[in-house]
C-alpha cells in the first residue's frame, strides 16, 4: 500500500513540479534555472557535468542531493556556494544571481578543511576573527559566540586540540561548528558524514537535525542543501530528495519525505521510511550497478 | 604534547625510552669505532703526518685549538655570517617566492632568470665577488646568501602551490577578504614545506662557507683550514674539518627544532 502510494507522489513530483510548486516558488530561497556547467579542457573535447538543472530551495527546507558517484552532485553545490560559476542558466539567492562565494553561504567540506594550524576554537572563531560574520561582535562576544558553538556540538573538553587530535567523528563537529559560527543562511554540506563509521554517522545524524532545529518551527529553520550518496541517510534527513543521474549530470526525480518531524529511531524503523528508501534506490539502481561494472 | 608529558610519569615507558637513547649512542659509538679503527690504521702504514696524521695527533690539535679558545672563534664567526646570510636570503627569497607561487604572471616574469643563475654555484662568483667586495665579511656573506638563497625560493614557490585548495575555499566562503586569505590561510598552510626550505638553505649555505671563506676572509672556519694547510699543520687542518662537519649537523637540528616550534602540527 505505502509502497504505491510512495510512487504516486514520486512520478508526479517528475514532469510538472514546477507547477505543482508554484506558492513555494515565491519564497525560494536558492533557485537554480537550466543550469549547466561545461568543464573545458585543453586538447579534449570539453565534458559536460551538469545540464538543464532547475530545482528551487524553499526557505527553511533540507534538501538532499543523491545520485551515483560522478553525476554532479558537487558541481551543484560548488555553484550554489560561488566557488564555479555555471556555464548555462542562472543560480539565485533571494532572486540574486551568485557571483561569488560569500559568507551568506557556509559551506562544509567532505574532507572537513579544517585549517591545521588552529586548534578547534581558533578553526570555529577563524570566520568571525577574519571575516565579516563577526565585525559587529567585540572580542567577548565573538569568545561567546565560539563557546556556544563549542557546547553545542559538545565538543567541550577539545577546544584547544589540534584537527589532528581529533577523530573523525570530533572533526566532524569542529567543521559543523564552524559553519554554524558565522550563522549563514543557506548551510551547504557535501558528503559531510561520508568519511565516518556507520555508528558515528547514525548519531551525527541525529545531531545534524537537532542543531538544524527540527523541533523548532520550520520558520525559523535554515536552508540546507546536503549531498550524500546514502540513501538512507537522504530520507532520514531531508524534506525533499533531488535524485541525480549521471552523463550528463541532470535531475532525475524529485521526491517528497512526508515523514514527521522531530524523526528519530523510530523513524528508521518505520515502514514509510524503508518504502521511501527502496523506491529511491530502484531510481538509481541501474545505473549504480553499470557504474561497479565498468 | 600533554600526552607525551603524561607518560613521562610511568616510570616503565621513561626507562625504556632511556634504554633505547643509550642503545641508539652504543650504535653510534660501534660504527664511529670501527671508522678510527682503519684510519688509525691507515695512518700507521701510511707513516705520514702530513699527508694523514692519526687520529689522536687530530684528537690533540682539537683539543689545543679549542683550550685557545681558537676553534670556538672560527667556529662562531662562520655560524654567525651563515646567520646573517640565511637572514638576508629569507628576507627576499620568502616575498618573492609567496608572489611566485600566487600568480603565474609574476612567475613567468621572474622564474626565467632564476633559472639562468641557479646552475651557477656561489664558488663560480667568488673572483667577481673578490674584485667588488674584497677580502673580508661581505664576501662569505653574499656567497652564503647567494646558496642559500635558491632552496629557500624554490621550496616557498612549491609550498605555496601546493596549499589544499579546500582551505582557501573554505575561508572564501566565510567571506574573508583575498589579502587576509593570503596572510592567515596561504602563509600557514605553506609554513611547513618553508620550513623544510629553510632547513635545505641552512645546508647549501654551510657547504659553501668554507669555499667563500678560504679565499675571501680573514676569519672562520675555511679561513682556518686554510692557514694551517699553509703551514702543512695537518691535524689542525683535520680538527678544523671535523668542526665545520659538527656544526652543520648542529645547524641542521637547529633548523628542524626551528620547525618544531612555529609549525608544530606538521612534525607528526
Amino acid at each position: 500500500m505505502h509502497e504505491t502510494g510512495v510512487h504516486e507522489r514520486a512520478l508526479a513530483a517528475i514532469p510538472g513540479h514546477d507547477a505543482a510548486q508554484a506558492p513555494a516558488h515565491e519564497r525560494a530561497k536558492l533557485r537554480l534555472q537550466d543550469v549547466g556547467k561545461r568543464f573545458e579542457t585543453a586538447g579534449r573535447a570539453a565534458s559536460v557535468a551538469v545540464q538543464d538543472f532547475t530545482l528551487d530551495v524553499a526557505q527553511g527546507e533540507f534538501l538532499v542531493i543523491v545520485g551515483p558517484s560522478g553525476c554532479g552532485k558537487t558541481t551543484v553545490l560548488n555553484m550554489l556556494a560561488g566557488l564555479e560559476r555555471p556555464t548555462a542558466g542562472r543560480v539565485t539567492l533571494d532572486g540574486v544571481e551568485i557571483a561569488g562565494p560569500g559568507p551568506a553561504r557556509g559551506v562544509m567540506f567532505q574532507d572537513y578543511a579544517l585549517f591545521p594550524w588552529q586548534t578547534v576554537r581558533g578553526n570555529i572563531g577563524f570566520g568571525l576573527r577574519h571575516g565579516p560574520a563577526g565585525s559587529a561582535l567585540s572580542a567577548k562576544e565573538r569568545a561567546a559566540r565560539v563557546q556556544s558553538c563549542i557546547d553545542l556540538v559538545g565538543l567541550n573538553g577539545s577546544e584547544d586540540k589540534y584537527p589532528h587530535e581529533l577523530s573523525g567523528g570530533m572533526r566532524q563537529r569542529a567543521a559543523l561548528a564552524r559553519l554554524v559560527a558565522n550563522e549563514p543562511e543557506v548551510l551547504l554540506m557535501d558528503e559531510p558524514l561520508a568519511a565516518l563509521d556507520a555508528q558515528t554517522r547514525l548519531i551525527l545524524q541525529d545531531e545534524l537535525l537537532r542543531i538544524w532545529g527540527q523541533d523548532r518551527p520550520a520558520a525559523s529553520r535554515r536552508t540546507v542543501v546536503f549531498i550524500t550518496h546514502a540513501i538512507d541517510e537522504a530520507v532520514f534527513l531531508a524534506d525533499r530528495v533531488a535524485v541525480m543521474t549521471t552523463h550528463p549530470g541532470r535531475l532525475k526525480a524529485l521526491i517528497d519525505i512526508p515523514l514527521a518531524r522531530p524523526r528519530n529511531d523510530a523513524t528508521r524503523a518505520s515502514p514509510e521510511f524503508q518504502a521511501l528508501t527502496q523506491h529511491i534506490w530502484s531510481l538509481i539502481r541501474d545505473e549504480a550497478y553499470r557504474a561497479t561494472v565498468t | 604534547m600533554g600526552e607525551a608529558a603524561a607518560y613521562a610519569d610511568y616510570p616503565s615507558v621513561r626507562t625504556r625510552a632511556m634504554r633505547r637513547g643509550a642503545r641508539s649512542v652504543l650504535v653510534y659509538l660501534r660504527t664511529m669505532a670501527v671508522f678510527v679503527v682503519v684510519w688509525a690504521l691507515v695512518a700507521h702504514l701510511k707513516s705520514n703526518p702530513v699527508l694523514l696524521p692519526s687520529p689522536l695527533a687530530v684528537m690533540q690539535a682539537a683539543v689545543d685549538l679549542a683550550r685557545d679558545l681558537e676553534l670556538f672563534y672560527h667556529a662562531w664567526v662562520s655560524f654567525a655570517r651563515m646567520l646573517v646570510s640565511l637572514a638576508i636570503a629569507s628576507a627576499i627569497a620568502i616575498p618573492l617566492g609567496l608572489a611566485m607561487g600566487l600568480s603565474r604572471t609574476f612567475d613567468r616574469i621572474v622564474d626565467p632568470t632564476i633559472e639562468l643563475l641557479r646552475p651557477i654555484s656561489g664558488i663560480a662568483w667568488i673572483p667577481l665577488a673578490l674584485f667588488i667586495f674584497g677580502v673580508g665579511n661581505a664576501l662569505p656573506v653574499f656567497i652564503m646568501t647567494y646558496a642559500g638563497f635558491f632552496p629557500i625560493l624554490l621550496g616557498t614557490v612549491a609550498g605555496v602551490r601546493d596549499v589544499d585548495r579546500r582551505l582557501i575555499d573554505a575561508a572564501r566562503t566565510m567571506g574573508v577578504p583575498q589579502r587576509t586569505i593570503v596572510t592567515r590561510v596561504v602563509v600557514p598552510a605553506a609554513l611547513p614545506s618553508l620550513m623544510v626550505a629553510l632547513r635545505l638553505g641552512v645546508a647549501t649555505s654551510w657547504t659553501a662557507v668554507v669555499a667563500a671563506e678560504l679565499i675571501g676572509a680573514p676569519s672562520g672556519l675555511g679561513y682556518a683550514v686554510e692557514w694551517y694547510r699553509e703551514l702543512l699543520m695537518t691535524p689542525q687542518v683535520m680538527a678544523f674539518i671535523a668542526m665545520i662537519g659538527v656544526l652543520g649537523y648542529v645547524c641542521d637540528r637547529l633548523a628542524r627544532l626551528l620547525s618544531d616550534v612555529f609549525a608544530p602540527w606538521a612534525s607528526r
